[in-house]
């Protein structure tokens, strides 16, 4: 399978994330977000539940509000870690919206950026600090009032927008209640949309706590990468990662979004097979030549 | 295209890992469902859907 067919269905998979986030369009005759049982099923990605179209719940805004009230998301944290079993970050490189719109704004022709492997601390500090432990003792959902992902597919439609809300007959935002924390949010947004443009993925890299909790389980879940033993480390790899990684250097990373793109380099190969069995017992590669001597680092 | 690779025996570059790895995972999965299955039972799915359907402007900036 040719390099662009293969980003063509991976494009097509992201749009349907997006698609399938965005499911109810009767907010445009009710005025009033989904309250149907979907909104009890969390996205395995990041994704505002206060979008207009929103059918689904965020992982982070509910776990967010276990810590306000105090409980462990035992539910949450179960459904996530069997999904980073299966498949490690497979839905960041395949269903996400905001992935697709980092993927999308960095192609635009430009001067890029590499950003420092030290920032890699910063999903660690987001999902203790703003997630995890703020939350937990002011019960606010501090990564919420930031996040830029609400800012564009909530803050942002339900300004412009300012439905009239049928229970009570007024305009849901009424003039001159917009906040510091609005234009705050506004000018987040305005900054990583910029560095959308010109650095890989930096949301998912830097800032995604989804992609991190996820990422624990790169190692250990049945998907995995591996590289062949003739690999001459020309970088193909890296060039062609949306996350910018050296997969001959650690090809089951946590970093890696499993979009699989560096496959298209003969030398690195999927493979799914259950812990347990001979490591090559089951191998799916994606090309025939490419399998032979794999190793997993 | 998908393919299939047999090889005769365990690969040896894996040997005194995979057993490891082949724990943690079924550990793992084990700690999940767990999760999952209590979570469940303590009425988490209703708790999210309560914090999901309702709208929270506040987190917006708007007052």
């Amino acid at each position: 399978m040719g390099i662009t067919l293969f980003r063509a269905i991976r494009r097509s998979t992201q749009v349907f994330g997006l698609v399938l986030s965005n499911v109810y369009i009767s907010v445009f005759v009710r005025g009033q977000i989904y309250k149907g049982p979907f909104k009890s099923v969390c996205v395995p990605f990041l994704y505002c539940h206060a979008c207009p179209t929103a059918t689904f719940s965020c992982p982070i805004g509910a776990v967010q509000h276990f810590m306000a009230i105090h409980k462990f998301p035992f539910f949450i944290v179960g459904h996530f870690a069997l999904l980073g079993l299966l498949v490690g970050r497979t839905a960041c490189g395949w269903l996400c919206p905001f992935g697709l719109l980092q993927d999308l704004l960095y192609r635009l022709e430009t001067r890029k950026i590499r950003i420092p492997r030290a920032f890699s601390i910063g999903p660690y500090v987001v999902l203790l600090l703003l997630v995890l432990m703020l939350p937990f003792v002011t019960s606010e959902h501090w990564f919420s009032k930031l996040c830029p992902v609400g800012t564009l597919v909530a803050g942002i439609p339900w300004v412009a927008w300012n439905p009239v809300n049928p229970e009570t007959g007024e305009v849901m935002i009424a003039a001159n209640t917009l906040g510091f924390l609005f234009v705050t949010k506004l000018a987040i947004l305005g900054g990583f949309l910029g560095l959308f443009v010109v650095a890989k993925r930096p949301f998912c890299r830097f800032v995604c706590p989804v992609g991190l909790f996820l990422s624990f389980f790169n190692k250990i879940s049945i998907l995995k990468l591996k590289v062949t033993e003739d690999c001459d480390r020309c970088d193909t790899c890296r060039k062609m990662c949306p996350m910018d990684i050296k997969v001959y250097e650690d090809p089951n990373s946590g970093d890696c979004i499993r979009c699989l793109d560096c496959t298209a380099c003969a030398k690195v190969t999927v493979t799914a097979s259950l812990p347990g069995c001979p490591t090559n017992a089951a191998s799916h590669g994606t090309a025939t030549e490419k399998a032979v001597g794999a190793k997993t680092p | 295209m998908v393919e299939h690779h047999m090889h005769n025996g365990p690969d040896t570059h894996n040997a005194t890992e995979q057993p490891c790895k082949t724990r943690s995972f079924w550990t793992a999965l084990l700690v999940a469902v767990a999760f999952m299955a209590y979570g469940v039972f303590r009425g988490d799915v209703l708790e999210v859907y309560q914090d999901a359907s309702s709208l929270c402007l506040s987190c917006f900036g708007i007052e």
